[in-house]
């Protein structure tokens, strides 16, 4: 034991006390959540001011009215903050002003300073279209009696340079629709910026009752927790893998291999690499599972984790762990470099990469079929299961057992697997085995 | 001399082993005596170093039995040093923690372990490359940590493949002398070499072995004794002289340096009384009985196992070696 114990350390210390697993382990993620903080201010929208006339032909002068409403740069930034505006009732006046001008935080917003020239006759319609050409004009609307028949999907044409901004167009369709919509209501001798308001549905304030009060809902959070934490036992399980992998390839690389089976059997030195590297693996998910944590904590959210999910994130952890740790040790001992590995990686990757496809439909229905089945399938047991168990539907006891048995079994076949290819496969050189060669050793005595 | 089982360090009976078509031991019988120093001996491809594999139970045979130190290999680990054919080191790892790392799996522990690490570099003159990172080291240095490692745990028994392969003539002495200490302590050293000379130079005793065949199992004396050599290496003071007019005298050649001649013996003929002739007829400025090298005692062993063809084949592999 005190052998295993020597090789599982020198695991651990060579790959988690090196600057490459510390950068890779603990800075990476920091990095990446650093720059979650650093993109949107980088992707900060920048207003595009549009300081243009737009000709409109309205016989009865009544959108053209409308349109200086909705079009007056003092009112408008851009169609969006408006409606958020009016939704944002228990906004401050500060706030709201604080929110035009950032753009209604959106990217590509545009101001428009759009200066309306009316016309109440059509005959000038050709000039216009001219002037639209030239460059004069930013566009033409052209308003008939349709424009006011709510039933109606015709009567306003808007004319427009090829060569026009599409945002911009976008941006002045829709005021356009706006005023048309205004000039419909006063018509109507409706109060429009009642009508308006009424419109608005109200912006919902969901609170969790907790045991002690209540709390921000967090349902957006709630529906990726599952996936957070497959993907947090996925790379924590198969970074130890690839770890496993590659120190077994150095080791017969560097023809180390037969000075350590002097001193222990192969299956001494499975054991402890394998350990080694669970220890490894385990410290990746703790580190990753406490800044997760502090970061809910920070956020007043630390409540959506239960403690049995941390067990159970611990445990799946094991059992992927060790399916992921017994198909690398096998390969690894196989080969003599990472080039060879990557013919016998391949093909498990691929079986590996399934629960990536299933996290949608698991997610969606945790009781499901398809969820149901693919539980009892080995390989894919631990993140399937994760899935289900931290998700927000109640999983039956009894699929939670007897599917976690199933994949400790699979675990346990696989690592005897493993064992048999590794006895071989370590003393082996030369070319690499096929999978039907590596399959013949699981035969030999 | 035979050696019994019970005594022996290394017993290996009616062991074959085959690696897909290639019969790579057949049928070998060895003893080892205990405290003995042994080469194993033989052409590249010969078998040694699957002999030697199966000692360490690294790989088993297909029939036979192989006992080490009264059992089995794996429950002599500890007390076994092994330096393989092709050297293994961490490249990345520093030299002390290195060898550390395999005194621990050879179950070593603490401060003993430090100290045997510290002397042991003292000794082959690197006590400052402890901190340094393998791959640091020149391949010589590689070579002598390598050794190190083979002997950190102070094992009874040490086995040696191919030790001073790729050495230059300082370290190799300094690692001869090292091999010739711990057998004055009583270890028992099998080594294995297909430089047969390096052997003769060394060993009490020869294992010889060709295509997985035990073609030789005897003391140095032994073979001394029973390939009596048959050359005449003589250098006249006069060099016009005459020498095949002496009676028993099959053929005569300049010898490979040009200077004298070799003189081959008749089969009935005994090579003393001929010195003895050839002293009293003419001056010499020298004359011997040439020995026999365990080179020539290989190629006559092949010859009468396979033929003249095999014995030239194998003169010639000797002679790239």
């Amino acid at each position: 034991m005190t052998k295993i114990l020597a090789v599982a350390w020198r695991e651990f210390k060579h790959t988690a006390l090196t600057k490459a697993f510390i950068i890779g382990t603990i800075i990476f993620p920091l990095l990446i959540w650093g720059g979650m903080i650093l993109v949107p201010l980088l992707f900060k929208p920048t207003i595009s001011t549009v300081d243009d006339t737009l000709a409109i032909v309205d016989p009865t002068g009544e959108v053209i009215d409308a349109a200086r409403i909705e079009f007056n740069p003092d009112l408008f930034r851009l169609p969006d903050t408006r409606e958020r505006a009016a939704q944002a009732q228990d906004m401050d006046p500060s706030e709201l002003l604080a929110e035009a001008e950032r753009g209604g935080g959106l990217v590509g917003s545009v101001q428009l300073n759009i200066e309306i020239e009316p016309h109440e006759s059509d005959d000038d319609v050709e000039i216009l279209r001219n002037r639209v050409r030239e460059g004069d004009l930013i566009g033409v609307v052209v308003i008939t009696d349709n424009a006011f028949d709510g039933t109606a999907r015709d009567g306003v044409t808007l004319f427009v340079a090829t060569q026009a901004n599409p945002d911009h167009i976008s941006a002045i369709q829709r005021t356009l629709g706006k005023a048309v919509v205004r000039a419909r209501a006063e018509r109507a001798e409706l109060d429009v910026e009642h009508m308006q308001a009424m419109m608005q549905p109200p912006r919902l304030n969901t609170r969790r009752l907790t045991e002690d009060g209540e709390a921000a809902a967090g349902i957006e959070f709630q529906k990726a927790l599952p996936m957070v934490f497959m993907i947090l036992l996925w790379i924590c399980a198969f970074a130890s893998g690839n770890y496993l992998l590659t120190s077994t390839i150095e080791e017969k690389s560097n023809k180390v291999m037969e000075v350590l089976l002097s001193a222990i059997s192969p299956m001494q030195l499975m054991a402890g690499k394998i350990f080694g590297q669970a220890i490894v693996g385990l410290f990746t998910i703790s580190v990753y599972s406490a800044l997760g944590v502090a970061a809910l904590v920070y956020f007043a959210m630390a409540d959506f984790i239960e403690p049995a999910m941390i067990l159970y994130l611990v445990m799946y952890f094991f059992m992927a762990y060790f399916m992921v740790a017994a198909i690398m040790a096998a390969i690894g001992s196989a080969v003599s470099d990472l080039q060879e590995a990557h013919s016998l990686v391949t093909p498990a990757m691929l079986v590996l990469f399934v629960p990536m496809i299933l996290f949608v439909p698991v997610s969606q229905s945790p009781n499901g079929i398809l969820a149901v089945v693919t539980s009892y399938i080995p390989v894919l047991t631990p993140f399937v299961m994760i899935l289900r168990v931290t998700s927000a539907e109640a999983i039956p006891l009894i699929q939670i057992l007897t599917a976690t048995a199933v994949g400790f079994l699979g675990v346990f076949i696989m690592v005897w697997m493993a064992a048999r290819i590794f006895r071989i496969g370590v003393l082996m050189t030369g070319k690499p085995p096929s999978p039907m060669e590596l399959l013949k050793w699981l035969r030999y005595s | 001399m035979k050696t019994d089982s019970a005594d022996a360090a290394i017993s290996i009976e009616n062991v074959s082993k085959t690696f897909g078509a290639t019969r790579a031991v057949r049928q070998l019988n060895l003893q080892v005596p205990s405290g003995s120093l042994c080469g194993f001996l033989g052409p590249n491809g010969a078998g040694k170093s699957t002999t030697i594999r199966m000692i360490m139970s690294i790989i088993y045979p297909d029939v036979g039995t192989v006992k080490v130190l009264g059992g089995s290999a794996l429950k002599a680990k500890d007390r076994i040093g092994y330096l393989p054919e092709e050297r293994g080191i961490y490249r990345k790892m520093r030299v002390g923690e290195f060898l550390r790392y395999i005194g621990q799996l050879k179950g070593l522990r603490g401060a003993d372990l430090s100290n045997r690490v510290s002397d042991w570099l003292e000794r082959i003159g690197l006590p400052h490359v402890v901190r340094k990172r393998c791959h640091e080291l020149s391949k010589g240095m590689q070579q002598k940590v390598q050794f190190l490692a083979a002997l950190i745990h102070d094992p009874e028994l040490l086995i040696l493949d191919e030790p001073f392969s790729g050495l230059d003539p300082v370290n190799a002495a300094l690692m001869v002398q090292i091999i010739h200490d711990l057998h004055r302590d009583g270890r028992t050293i099998i080594f294995s070499t297909h430089v047969l000379h390096q052997a003769e130079q060394l060993c009490e005793r020869i294992f010889l072995i060709n295509h997985g065949v035990k073609l030789l199992d005897a003391t140095l004396d032994e073979i001394r004794a029973e390939y009596d050599p048959r050359t005449i290496v003589a250098r006249p003071m006069n060099g016009t002289v005459d020498l095949t007019q002496f009676d028993g005298v099959q053929e005569v050649v300049p010898s490979s340096d040009q200077r004298g001649y070799e003189i081959h013996v008749r089969e009935n003929t005994d090579p003393a009384r001929l010195m003895q002739d050839m002293v009293a007829a003419c001056p010499m400025r020298s004359i011997e009985l040439r020995q026999l090298t365990l080179d020539e005692v290989f190629v006559q062993l092949v010859m009468k196992d396979e033929g003249e063809a095999a014995a030239r084949k194998a003169r010639e592999e000797l002679t790239a070696a």
